[in-house]
């Protein structure tokens, strides 16, 4: 039988319309069910809910392409039409099927979890903590985004009243740790992408996809030959090195000078310091963000 | 007969809620909402450096996190004496006006919409068994096509944002005295270029949708009362040249 889609030539083979093509033959798979989308749940725990709205901002794939080409979103508490117990319900569907768990926001543990309820489920509060451990053990694989998700990040910040903790002090298993602040839309959608396609992305051994957190910022900082030569900035808006006003691109491991943020177009040193935001401990290790007073001259 | 309705999660506020109503005879008698997130913000300050404030207060939320850095920058200004130029106030709210963009759209379409449109069966997060739809179908596929429409526009909103600000959510370009680093022309023209998209959006689309919205539910505004005591502190407003450009501090 001919495929109705199949292109005689001479076909165009300009890259929008292998795009247009190959969309259009997913679509058609996907429609008549030969291609089945996974399952994605994206919760939101004990945070800002601005990893969603990150994500929201990717460019290259976006939020639309995301939603209707690369995964069936099931659960998200920013973005579902449902609400009440109607949400909690749809939560609750996919733990008989296969679907992967993406989290932001820690895990708040105080008082058995009460300083974070997200839901009401058979009439009782649902606590981040419950969910967190609930879905977590279920999940074919789990997508820790952001920093609070990673390691508690400014959730877990001293005095950590909430008791919050990162998602991986609950759930006892692999998982994908994305830090940031927020998780790029790229390091997450490029990894999930990667689940898609070829399963787990190689990760380094604080469980960081290499494909974005290989390499020091320091190490490609356009500001870098200033640091070699010595030159420093003492305020900020300078466009030398801003090492000694308390940047922290040494000790911060992620792509953020080369992908850049929100279409491409700025990024953090092209504004003020990197404050460590990617990096494990942040903020509590990564602070005084911005220090006028290292050096006395 | 008494009726208790309890809603949570209240999806799509960006944050964690609950509404807890009780009816009698079809008639609200008393309604409380829960916040229920906790976690202590004000604490987290102490012992910290000062300026640390204009970045981790931005994390209490990731839709006005600039809100936040510029609430921060005020009050350091404030504790330390400091002037802000003329120039240095219109930058940073310009910066903190990316944001409000940003906000509004996506409160419009991504919050709001969803209970008034029907969206397209693309995805699971689109369905809902019950709701009060009333637009006929050519007004719902048309609203339906600017949800995600918005989309675009409140990416570009933030991607205003940033060419000053660093990153949005969670910028890096507001501080003590304005912004960080002055920006040049080709920042300049670059932010009023995507402002020109987003404004013939929100003029042509935006806008002219809630007041449709509002013609389909006008019995809506007759729904239920608040105690009606409103209070704003300001915002963009009592510039020495401009005078006020949204609104004044009031009661």
């Amino acid at each position: 039988m001919i495929d109705p889609h199949h292109v005689l030539p001479p076909e165009d083979m300009s890259n929008e319309a292998i795009v247009r093509r190959l969309t259009e033959q997913a679509n058609v798979r996907i429609q008549n069910g030969q291609l089945k989308k996974k399952k994605l749940v994206w919760l939101e725990l004990t945070g800002c809910s601005g990893n969603i709205i990150s994500l929201m901002n990717g460019f290259n794939p976006n939020l639309e392409y995301m939603l209707t080409l690369m995964v069936d979103l099931v659960y998200s508490n920013s973005l579902m039409a449902a609400e009440g117990e109607e949400a909690i319900e749809r939560l609750m569907s996919v733990l008989d099927e296969e679907f992967i768990l993406a989290v932001e926001g820690a895990v708040a543990t105080k008082n058995n979890g009460l300083y974070n309820v997200i839901g009401r489920w058979r009439g009782k509060p649902f606590t981040a903590l419950q969910a967190a451990k609930m879905l977590g053990e279920k999940a074919s694989h789990v997508i820790a985004v952001g920093a609070c998700a990673v390691d508690g990040g400014p959730s877990a910040a001293k005095p950590n009243l909430a008791e919050c903790v990162g998602l991986s002090d609950i759930v006892k298993r692999p998982m994908i740790k994305l830090p940031g602040c927020p998780c790029h839309p790229d390091w997450f959608l490029g990894t999930l992408a990667h689940l898609l396609m070829n399963g787990v992305p190689e990760l380094d051994n604080m469980d960081r996809p290499l494909l974005f957190y290989s390499t020091l910022i320091h190490d490609r900082c356009p500001r870098r030959p200033f640091f070699d030569k010595g030159i420093f900035a003492k305020t900020l808006g300078e466009p030398t090195c801003l090492f000694k006003l308390g940047c922290r691109g040494p000790v911060t491991r992620v792509d953020c000078p080369t992908r850049k943020w929100d279409g491409y177009v700025n990024w953090p040193i092209g504004a003020s310091t990197c404050i460590g935001c990617s990096q494990f401990g942040f903020p509590d290790k990564m602070g005084p963000f911005i220090s006028y007073d290292i050096t006395r001259e | 007969m008494k009726k208790r309705v309890v809603i949570n999660p209240l999806t799509r506020i960006s944050g964690f809620m609950e509404i807890d109503v009780m009816l009698e005879q079809n008639k609200i008698i008393e309604v409380k909402t829960t916040g229920s997130i906790f976690r202590g913000f004000e604490q987290m300050m102490v012992g910290r450096s000062p300026f640390d404030a204009i970045y981790l207060t931005q994390r209490i939320c990731g839709i006005c996190s600039t809100a936040h850095s510029v609430a921060s920058s005020l009050a350091l200004e404030d504790a330390l004496g400091v002037q802000v130029t003329a120039l240095g106030r219109y930058l940073r709210d310009a910066l903190h006006c990316c944001e409000f963009l940003q906000n509004h759209i996506r409160h419009t379409y991504q919050y709001t919409i969803p209970d008034y449109v029907k969206l397209p069966d693309v995805s699971s997060i689109f369905k809902v068994d019950h709701g009060d739809f009333r637009l006929p179908q050519k007004v719902n596929e048309q609203l339906a096509n600017h949800y995600f429409e918005s989309l675009r526009m409140s990416r570009l909103a933030h991607q205003m944002l940033a060419v000053i600000g660093g990153k949005a959510p969670h910028n890096h370009g507001v501080f003590v005295g304005g912004i960080s680093t002055p920006p040049n022309a080709d920042q300049i023209v670059r932010m009023k270029s995507i402002l020109q998209t987003i404004t013939a959006f929100i003029e042509e689309k935006m806008v002219p949708d809630v007041y449709l919205i509002a013609k389909y539910y006008d019995d809506y505004f007759h729904m239920g009362k608040g105690p009606g005591n409103l209070m704003s502190y300001g915002a963009f407003d009592r510039y020495k040249d401009l005078g006020t450009l949204y609104v004044d501090p009031l009661v």
